[in-house]
């Protein structure tokens, strides 16, 4: 158990699929609300208890997180912050 | 309609303020939700299909919530027709490897049980974990793009019925 043993794979997937659906994600929208960064910090510590409390997948034991959830909350993030303001939505 | 008895406005933007406040953080802790049982369906209960239930799920959340004009979480056409086509043609295409390499569609080229295909080409089609489950989690990947955008874009075609019912 440690860094060493991490399972990557499905992190680096986890990430580019919260990437994908973080690019339509608006976390400024003047009609409705405003997500500001304390909430976004809080949103990763609170994320970060939920790993913990959710563990890692079944066999692989790698680690006392869900790597592939906060993973997921990382790459939504990142692609919100990258391309979110930007997306153009027309539904 | 009768009398008395309306249906919930999806287009106004008339929610409490603390549904408001905890919507998306909630809606964003059930995608992460969402990509995690896409991408343990090989060893853990869950899939593509329910994982991308959930992660349309969150988006009706805040369609619901926020409305359609407010919500945060605004999937364009383009971007729910290239997923879905995304979705499917990946499927298709690894189901149409194995039929290539071996003969039988749908064969799991990755994890290559019965030894019909090259280490070589096993390498490329195997899952970056220790399982060595193949194809099997990208099927996950697949389904899960398919389902999320197709859920998605049924909630915000209904909700665009309605927008339209009230503008004639």
């Amino acid at each position: 158990m440690g860094f060493a043993n991490i399972v990557i794979g499905p992190i680096i997937i986890a990430l580019i699929f919260g990437f994908i659906i973080g690019t339509r994600l608006h976390l400024k929208e003047e009609k409705s609300f405003k997500f500001t960064a304390g909430a976004i910090v809080a949103l990763i510590v609170g994320g970060f208890i939920m790993a913990f409390d959710i563990g890692q997948f079944a066999i692989y034991q790698d680690f006392p997180i869900a790597t592939v959830f906060f993973a997921a909350i990382i790459g939504v993030l990142i692609g919100s912050a990258l391309l979110g303001g930007r997306a153009k939505g027309d539904h | 309609m009768a009398e008395g008895k309306k249906s919930p406005n999806w287009n106004k933007n008339d929610s409490s303020p603390i549904l408001k406040i905890m919507t998306l953080p909630i809606a964003i802790i059930m995608i992460a939700l969402g990509i995690m049982t896409i991408l343990g369906g090989h060893i853990t209960p869950g899939g593509g299909f329910q994982g991308g239930a959930m992660i349309a799920g969150a988006i009706i959340f805040c369609v619901i919530i926020y409305g359609v004009d407010g919500s945060p979480l605004k999937l364009s056409h383009r971007f729910i027709s290239t997923l879905e086509s995304v979705g499917a043609l990946a499927y298709v295409l690894l189901g149409l490897a194995g039929l290539a390499l071996t003969g039988s569609f749908l064969y799991n080229v990755g994890g290559n049980l019965y030894g019909l295909v090259p280490p070589a080409m096993a390498a490329i089609f195997s899952y970056p974990d220790v399982t060595h489950a193949g194809i099997v989690p990208y099927l996950n990947i697949a389904v899960g793009l398919k389902v999320f955008v197709g859920l998605s874009a049924v909630v915000i075609a209904f909700s665009q019925f309605k927008k339209l019912a009230e503008e004639e």
